[in-house]
């Protein structure tokens, strides 16, 4: 529910799933929020936005204007086979 | 195949290629011209840039004077070493007991089986890919992998 705090946990399965989309095979490497928001409409906007704060802070997600994409890292490291769920 | 995996093929393919030309004494312009190919063609297949078609590998592979297929097989087996030395070196700069950051000369000594041409190239394409920071002798994972380590999405 917007607004309320976030479990940390929640917050990193959410971080997690944002990451994983990002790095879908089935879809252009550069999403918009709206995209992601439809794809993930089990979780709360206001808990995407977080995520996406975080995970552009630690430079796991790249933000150019409207445009996300996974950092270069993290397109690597799954090329390499390391990420999983 | 993805697309980053096919570049990574290529690759491979253009470093066996120039392997077997330098091994055989050939120049690049004595290599295009044997196998019909523009020199700049050639030059840019070496470097994994130049588009490799099956007519241009069979011409290059009889001109090397090698089946087509040694070629393609030689190609997969340098893409899986490259492979399996940055998954070497992931894993250790992100060894928890391993804190500090670490030197080639560490990361060698515990990698022996990884060549240090290898190592070293290895190194360079984490570091491209903002995997790895080097910075001087050390060497120390990137804040975007320990974050994906932190968040348990790296698997071993």
């Amino acid at each position: 529910m917007p607004g309320q705090p976030i479990d940390p946990l929640q917050e990193e399965g959410t971080q997690r799933l944002v990451v994983l989309q990002l790095l879908r095979d089935d879809h252009d490497p550069k999403w918009t929020r709206v995209e992601l928001e439809k794809e993930l409409d089990d979780i709360d906007p206001d808990a995407i936005a977080i995520a996406l704060q975080r995970l552009q802070e630690q430079g796991v997600v790249q933000a150019d204007g409207e445009q996300l994409s996974a950092s270069p890292c993290a397109w690597h490291l799954d090329a390499l086979n390391f990420i999983t769920i | 195949m993805r697309a980053h995996e096919d570049a990574a093929h290529e690759t491979a393919l253009g470093q066996v290629i120039r392997e077997r030309r330098i091994n055989r004494g050939l120049s690049t312009r004595a290599l295009a011209a044997a196998a019909g190919i523009g020199r700049r063609q050639l030059a840019l297949i070496e470097r994994g840039e130049g588009h490799l078609d099956y007519r241009a590998l069979r011409a290059l592979a009889r001109a090397l004077d090698m089946p087509a297929a040694v070629l393609l097989r030689d190609a997969e087996a340098q893409t899986l070493a490259h492979e399996i030395a940055q998954r070497a070196i992931v894993l250790h700069l992100l060894d928890e007991q391993h804190p500090r950051p670490w030197t080639r000369s560490e990361l060698q000594r515990a990698s022996p089986d990884i060549e240090p041409g290898l190592l070293a190239e290895a190194l360079t394409q984490l570091a491209a890919s903002g995997v790895a920071i080097l910075d001087g002798e050390q060497i120390r994972a990137s804040r975007s992998a320990r974050c994906l380590d932190t968040l348990g999405m790296i698997s071993i």
